[in-house]
């Protein structure tokens, strides 16, 4: 499988479906790692403390790097079912976090 | 570095279609951010300030507070009491009397006293026009306001990312090779080439920085907003330190100016205050003392403030105090700085006024890139003229981005002679006014064609900007010396844009013109 995936050249094919994936699911992946990071390093809801002003950076340049690499997915679909499937296990971690230490 | 050959190909089209996208604001962003280094500066030589009241001396300062207080009982809410007066604010004591935030500094009441002792104040605007440059930088040249506004410039913000990642991508797998191949004798399409790969590649990390915290400030709101629905409570654990003396203890009298400015002294030694800016909230005041040093990693061009309780004179956060911050907080200074420049003294920011003309100049060959390759490949398909996208870019390339050279040009030789140094509106009405005609002379000669005649246009309303300057103070009889340094700057700059409009060959040369 993934031999044959290797011998087809990467081309501008999908190319929209693609830059979708990465624009909507990018931006769920960036917000739930930003997310997961602050439970991690207790950022508060009220921006008091240094980590949530910090953090706010965070979400933004990921989200860039995330669409400009969603490029290299074989296909549309492909692109869409991997970062699905990312965005599940931040935001379940997220969940279980918040659960936990709320 | 080894990149697979698909992958370098798939990217060096991602990168001419999201550059061809995004290019046109973020020359605009890039050339407007260049001059917002100079905001401050500028904004003092178009605010003309000499006339406002002379400051007092130090021991004199409560006695201006009070009296000033007794005059305009709406300046006890808001007020700042400068303590090193200079060319920015002149004036002792100071209070704006709009709560207008959106077109830059409010409408502002300088106060002093008269040779009797009797208190004299004098109420203007400040210059706007050094603001509207900051605000067409964020807005990436578009007049929106501040929701719209936010929405493109985060879209162009991620084609930025996207094209700078691609860009990198294509450079790196032939680094060492293209970067400092800059054929000159080879065809001009070469030459647009390896200048746009030598530029790129030479500020490659000032664009990642850009390009990184201009992400983090495009969607600085929305994210605000879901850090509050993400995160937990704060703990209600007591910090020490960090508190006001408790309600109940509280003395309900201001300590003196002076008396403040001397319990800052024991506190923090080293640094010396600049104003202390007092505001008020149901009866509350808060005070925030403002240190200036310019040397030193800063979160604003104006410096670092500590916040201090103005009933005791106690410093209760330190959180922007450069020298007294936590690393943390250090690290959140160096985002601010790293993007406003505002680190190593002058040196930082004009080699940032540079890097930000140079990342403008580097669209602008990235445009003239695409036109040639499309042109060749049109010509080769047996089109004997520009189809139609070819020639709208063409058009759109030479009309906003000269455009905007002139427009800002034009603000700035136009400061001089409006009144309070330019508002807003004014000042936005012209930069469109000669934007739009610029525009409308590429529609009508054609994009390749109006290169020449915009940039002798904007030579000359550059060269404007030194005559209106030195017009203005031989009528009002006096120069100073940042002025001639502008002036200067504005003559060589001048003279290189007629340079370049009037050489032997512009139009193959600025065009990249391939009709051959």
């Amino acid at each position: 499988m993934k031999d044959i995936a290797q011998q087809k050249p990467l081309d501008g094919a999908g190319w929209f479906g693609k830059a979708m994936a990465g624009l909507v699911l990018g931006a769920a992946l960036a917000t739930g790692l930003m997310g997961v990071l602050g439970l991690f390093f207790h950022a508060d809801a009220q921006l008091k403390t240094v980590t949530s002003q910090l953090l706010r950076w965070f979400p933004g340049p990921v989200w860039g790097l995330l669409v400009a690499f969603s490029f290299l997915f074989r296909s549309p679909r492909q692109a869409w079912v991997v970062l699905a499937l990312l965005n599940g296990s931040v935001w379940a971690l997220f969940f279980l976090l918040h659960g936990l230490m709320a | 570095m080894k990149i697979r050959g698909d992958i370098v190909r798939l990217y060096r089209n991602v990168h001419s279609w999201a550059g061809i996208t995004a290019g046109l604001f973020l020359f605009i962003a890039f050339y407007a951010g260049g001059m917002t280094m100079f905001e401050l500066p500028l904004g003092n030589w178009a605010s003309q300030t000499s006339m406002l009241p002379a400051p007092v001396p130090a021991e004199r300062l409560s006695e201006l507070v009070q009296k000033a207080q007794a005059s305009d009982p709406s300046m006890a809410a808001n007020y700042t009491v400068v303590l090193r007066p200079d060319a920015a604010s002149p004036s002792s004591l100071m209070w704006t009397t709009s709560s207008d935030r959106d077109h830059g500094p409010a409408r502002t009441v300088y106060a002093g006293f008269a040779p009797d002792g009797s208190l004299v104040t004098q109420t203007r605007t400040p210059s706007q026009a050094m603001y509207f440059l900051n605000i067409l930088h964020q807005r990436i040249g578009l007049p929106l306001n501040r929701e719209y506004g936010r929405l493109v410039m985060g879209i162009v913000a991620l084609l930025y990312a996207v094209a700078l990642v691609s860009g990198t991508i294509v450079l790196l797998p032939s680094l060492v090779r293209n970067l400092f191949a800059l054929r000159v004798n080879e065809n001009l399409r070469r030459v647009w080439l390896d200048f746009h790969t030598l530029l790129g590649g030479c500020s490659l990390p000032f664009h990642i920085v850009m390009a990184a915290s201009a992400a983090g400030f495009a969607f600085y709101q929305p994210i605000m907003a879901l850090e509050k629905t993400l995160f937990l409570p704060a703990a209600l654990s007591h910090q020490p330190g960090k508190d006001h003396v408790r309600t109940g203890q509280r003395p309900q009298t201001l300590l003196e100016p002076l008396e403040i400015v001397e319990a800052f002294h024991r506190q923090v030694p080293d640094l010396e205050p600049e104003a202390l800016v007092y505001s008020s909230r149901g009866g509350k005041f808060s005070l925030r003392v403002t240190v200036q040093n310019k040397a030193q990693i800063a979160r604003r061009p104006e410096g670092g403030y500590a916040d201090v309780s103005p009933y005791t004179g106690r410093l209760t956060t330190t959180d922007f105090l450069p020298d007294h911050q936590t690393s943390a907080f250090q690290a959140l200074t160096l985002i601010y700085a790293l993007h406003f420049g505002t680190y190593g003294g002058w040196l930082v920011r004009w080699v940032y006024a540079v890097l930000g003309f140079g990342g403008a100049f580097l669209f602008y060959s990235g445009n003239q890139l695409w036109l040639s390759s499309r042109r060749r490949r049109e010509r080769s398909e047996g089109l004997m003229a520009d189809s139609f996208g070819t020639r709208c870019l063409s058009v759109l390339t030479s009309g906003c981005m000269i455009g905007c050279v002139s427009g800002i040009s034009a603000v700035l030789a136009a400061v001089p002679f409006l009144p309070e140094g330019g508002h807003y509106q004014t000042v936005e009405a012209l930069f469109y006014a000669v934007l739009l005609g610029c525009l409308l002379v590429a529609v009508w000669l054609g994009g390749t064609r109006s290169i020449v005649p915009l940039l002798v246009f904007a030579g000359v309303i550059t060269f404007l900007i030194p005559i209106a300057d030195i017009a203005h103070h031989l009528m009002s009889g006096s120069v100073s010396r940042l002025d001639l340094g502008l002036d200067g700057v504005a003559l060589v700059y001048g003279s290189a844009l007629m340079i370049l409009a009037l050489r032997k060959r512009p139009r193959q040369i600025m065009g990249a013109d391939l009709t051959v």
